[in-house]
């Protein structure tokens, strides 16, 4: 098994070699990011009396709108037996309120849209809708009514309950190694807001009733635990409609629950799942960073995409050299109190889970005790920003970065995280990788039934050569 | 309750053989339900606004081979640069392994040139085109188009990792397998025909297998010899002579189109009834491929081309399509059903896909074969059709103000050649046609059976089709 010192002593002058010159015409940060600050000098901040906050951004030489509607309500809201709830919820508004009932939401945004849907996740659920502008008043008063009144009924809930469980069957249970993965991961933060997975258990999605739905709906959906954005072609009107269709909702008495960071512990944690229909074996490895509203937050993703998310991530480059996996990718999941970063590894036919293990142990602790270049950073801080950018030239995706900004965002959705990005130093990148990945991760082994593993442990030990050649027969 | 039915989960996922095992109830069949489409009450009118259509793209002339196209800017105030190859007369050959070739040399690329946007290059292989994007300041204009056209090299892919390629390529046909996906390859084969061009045009095994670099140049030669070449540029400062030539000199190294025209005749011959059933032991769920191998329509292209993309709106049309309102939405049989038209130079598909659970698949599949029986037997009604007319120009309105679906939509029409007014020629049947139009359209192709794939834990959904589909034949595939 090789040392990690060895393997400190290969990457550096490795990854060296791949080093990158400056380029001198490359435009300043400051000028790529000129978009930014442009674009939010014509958004028109309000809020309601209600509380509900609005951002307005009209955008020339378009001829349709994108609403963005996002409530502070997710799986964590949910109590004992409730799992699942907020995204049947999210389900039940397209089934039906008191003005359009039935199925005459969706008919009536099907006609005119095409693509209007909605996501529920931990921390919030989001609504989104794209259409033609002269439909802006029609969509305001619909997205209005089953916000305020939507009416469950016997029949559409057992609807809804049976396509949330395909949805399961689909994303979930169709696939090897997912669903055991999942409860894993999830016990790692248990009696926690965030113990449980959005989707929910069988149990409680069968049992919820339309009584218990609206009792949800009338707790969370509420107007000051909503963001609304609309961008494109905005008629004059638009913020009085707004303010027609929303301005009279009033707020339950009790106020909008309330929610702290997490405290984690960050220590290695092992564990293995074995699935009969697994192919073949692979690892996954998360690391707990932190919440979106942590001050390290900034910092730690641009960790994560010098270390693993980049087509030049330490990962790409050592793997471009010497290819170990068959396939690996990345999903860092950002909540606002909890932050976890995945990777899941595919090792090829001779390389086991532990020596994978080993080599990202590596990088991590090359990262932190080397650090970045001051060029590195430039480089990270660039392409975080282009990526950024590139999310202005959909009208639904900037809709939703407006409509998902955060509450100290306010008044530069827009740049402000750009600006806390830019503001990360080459001691931060050492300070948070050492803070909080040096300390261990959870690795969590994914095994297929015995005989694929003991064909892949006789893999590893033949000569490296042999084993390559079977592994291409074998593929 | 919520730890009890997780270890549960955990028990079946570690024991499947006793849990699956347990014996299904089988979901009954319903009668076919259309939407009745009821407006919402004292909803707003609608405003009254003129629809603007896309000013069409200034083109000009790099040299003799390579087309300048340019398009709209974006908010990003970032270039849109796109190098786009296609073959209107003939498929390209073994694109799949080209593509996985191009994703590979994306990671090379980033790495070795200093342009931080060449992280967000992208491929878009089709049948008949291939386009590499970027999105860079306007600055680094000219550099991103000559690594776009250095990518297609020889010199580019000598160094790429061969033995990586192949295994990607390998597997990706176990990750199809996998994930389900491969049924997408077994459907192809068998709504194309084991003779028609695009289905030899992929999957070549024999070659993924022994690719070599000599293959390899030579089929990255063959691709740029039956190529066309346009160069899309969105929000790009003034074309100037300095930059044009510039742009010119880069892309003069694409070579010039051996025009290649493939003599096509179409052999495809329907199979009855019969559902050709991918096993796939332990799957929780069907996925279900059903559609139509439509004539290309020589005398009237435009007739064809629409009705099939009529056909697969009205029923497939997501949310407010017929299949998903009543499968869905009524029934909870699936999580999602869909319609589509391939409309390409050579073969003309309409098919409608999803997937459900195991115990509700026979009901699923009489299910959509109901709609299609119903949809020959009877018209839409009024308001239906309205809703089906609506929805298309919403679509096209979308479609332009969406910078991504502007340049897929535009570089479609360069692969098939599109005629500039085919558009509007499309949104006027829309506006022309009637229920009894639809209806007719419906009863010309939905009266034969047919085509169905569907990949599923056989031994366990085999008696549930037995009963549902009594006058079909299962036919099981095997998968190389």
């Amino acid at each position: 098994m090789p040392s990690p010192l060895r393997h400190n002593f290969l990457l550096v002058p490795l990854l060296g070699l791949l080093g990158l010159n400056a380029s001198a015409d490359e435009p300043s940060l400051e000028t790529l990011a000129a978009p930014l600050y442009q674009l939010e000098q014509q958004i028109s901040r309000h809020e309601l009396d209600n509380g509900l906050n609005i951002f307005l951004l009209p955008l020339p030489n378009k001829q349709s709108v994108a609403l963005s509607s996002q409530f502070a309500v997710g799986s964590r809201n949910e109590l004992e037996g409730e799992s699942g709830y907020a995204h049947l919820f999210e389900h039940m508004l397209f089934k039906g309120s008191e003005n359009a009932p039935g199925d005459s939401y969706s008919q009536t945004m099907s006609a005119h849209s095409g693509y209007f849907n909605a996501s529920t996740f931990f921390d919030s659920t989001n609504y989104y809708v794209n259409l033609p502008s002269q439909a802006l008043e029609l969509a305001l008063w619909l997205e209005s009514d089953r916000f305020i009144r939507p009416r469950l009924s016997e029949e559409t809930v057992r609807n809804q309950q049976q396509t949330v469980l395909e949805e399961m069957a689909t994303t979930i249970d169709n696939q090897p190694y997912i669903r055991p993965a999942m409860a894993f991961l999830l016990n790692q933060v248990k009696d926690s807001p965030y113990d449980h997975a959005v989707i929910g258990s069988v149990d409680d999605i069968s049992a919820a009733t339309p009584a218990s739905l609206s009792r949800f709906h009338h707790d969370f959906y509420r107007p000051d635990a909503m963001q609304l954005a609309i961008v494109g072609d905005l008629p004059l009107e638009t913020y009085n409609w707004v303010d027609k269709y929303f301005g009279a909702w009033q707020n339950p008495s009790h106020p909008q629950a309330r929610f702290t960071p997490l405290e984690v512990e960050r220590r290695p944690i092992r564990g293995e799942i074995v699935d009969s229909r697994g192919p073949w074996p692979g690892i996954l490895l998360a690391w707990h960073t932190v919440g979106a509203l942590h001050p390290d937050a900034a910092a730690l993703t641009l960790v994560e995409d010098y270390l693993l998310q980049n087509r030049t991530s330490m990962l790409e480059r050592y793997n471009l050299k010497t290819p170990e996996t068959l396939l690996h990718y990345s999903i860092p999941l950002s909540m606002e109190h909890l932050g976890v970063m995945n990777l899941i590894l595919v090792p090829r036919a001779k390389i086991s889970l532990d020596d994978l293990s080993e080599r990202i142990t590596d990088m991590v602790e090359l990262l932190a005790n080397q650090g970045v270049t001051p060029r590195e950073l430039d480089q990270l801080k660039r392409r975080w920003l282009l990526a950024h950018l590139r999310k202005l030239d959909n009208n639904v995706s900037l809709a939703n970065l407006l409509g998902t900004s955060q509450q100290r965002d306010r008044t530069h959705p827009l740049s402000a995280p750009w600006e806390r990005i830019d503001a990360v130093t080459q001691a931060d990148i050492k300070r948070v990788t050492r803070q909080y990945l040096s300390p261990g991760y959870v690795r969590l082994d994914l095994l297929p039934p015995w005989y694929i593993r003991w064909g892949k442990a006789i893999l590893e030990w033949l000569p490296e050569g042999l084993s390559d050649s079977l592994e291409e027969k074998v593929l | 309750m919520r730890p009890i039915s997780l270890l549960l989960i955990l028990i079946c996922s570690l024991w499947s053989g006793g849990c699956q095992q347990t014996r299904l109830t089988f979901t009954q069949v319903q009668a076919p339900k259309v939407p009745s489409f009821t407006a919402p009450t004292n909803a707003p009118a609608l405003a009254r606004r003129d629809f603007r259509p896309m000013a069409s793209p200034e083109v000009i002339l790099l040299s003799d081979h390579v087309s300048l196209h340019r398009l709209p800017g974006t908010p990003s105030q970032l270039v849109g640069i796109h190098l786009l190859a296609v073959s209107p007369y003939a498929p390209y050959e073994n694109l799949d392994i080209l593509h996985t070739a191009f994703e590979q040399l994306s990671v090379k690329l980033a790495n070795h040139h200093d342009l931080p946007c060449l992280e967000g290059l992208t491929v878009h292989p089709s049948i008949h085109g291939l386009r590499l994007s970027l999105k860079c300041p306007a600055s680094k204009l000219a550099p991103a188009v000559d690594i776009l056209a250095q990518s297609w090299s020889s010199d580019a892919y000598g160094e790429l990792d061969l033995p990586r390629l192949r295994r990607q390529l390998a597997l990706d046909k176990h990750i199809r397998a996998f994930n389900g996906s491969e049924i997408e390859e077994v459907w192809a084969k068998k709504i194309l025909g084991g003779e028609h061009p695009y289905t030899n045009a992929l999957n070549n095994r024999a070659l993924q297998q022994s690719l070599d670099e000599p293959q390899l140049l030579s089929l990255l030669a063959q691709t740029k010899a039956q190529s066309q070449w346009h160069l899309m540029l969105e929000g790009a400062p003034q074309v100037d002579d300095s930059l044009r030539e510039r742009l010119a000199i880069s892309l003069s190294q694409l070579g010039e189109q051996q025009r290649q025209t493939e003599t096509f005749v179409d052999t495809f011959r329907p199979y009855g009834k019969q559902v050709f059933v991918i096993d796939a032991p332990g799957t929780v769920q069907t996925q279900v491929r059903i559609g139509y191998h439509l004539p290309l329509g020589q005398d009237d292209q435009e007739a064809s081309a629409f009705a099939c993309d009529a056909l697969s709106r009205w029923l497939g049309r997501s949310v407010s399509g017929r299949l998903y309102f009543d499968l869905r939405e009524q029934r909870g049989l699936t999580y999602g059903i869909y319609g589509r038209c391939f409309n390409n130079p050579m073969a003309r598909i309409l098919k409608y896909y999803g997937a459900t659970q195991l115990q509700h698949t026979g009901a699923f599949i009489r299910g959509i074969l109901d709609h299609l029986a119903l949809a020959a037997d009877a018209p839409p009604s009024d308001k239906e059709l309205a809703a089906l007319k609506t929805s298309q120009f919403s679509q096209l309105v979308l479609r332009l103000d969406n910078p991504q679906q502007r340049v897929e939509a535009y570089s479609q029409a360069l692969a098939r050649q599109a005629r500039a007014d085919s558009l509007t020629a499309r949104l006027t049947r829309w506006q022309q046609l009637t229920p009894q139009a639809l209806q007719a359209m419906a009863k010309g192709y939905f009266n034969q059976a047919p085509v169905i794939v569907i990949r599923g834990d056989l031994s366990r959904i085999r008696p549930d089709l037995e009963e549902k589909l009594p006058d079909w034949q299962l036919n099981v595939i095997s998968i190389d």
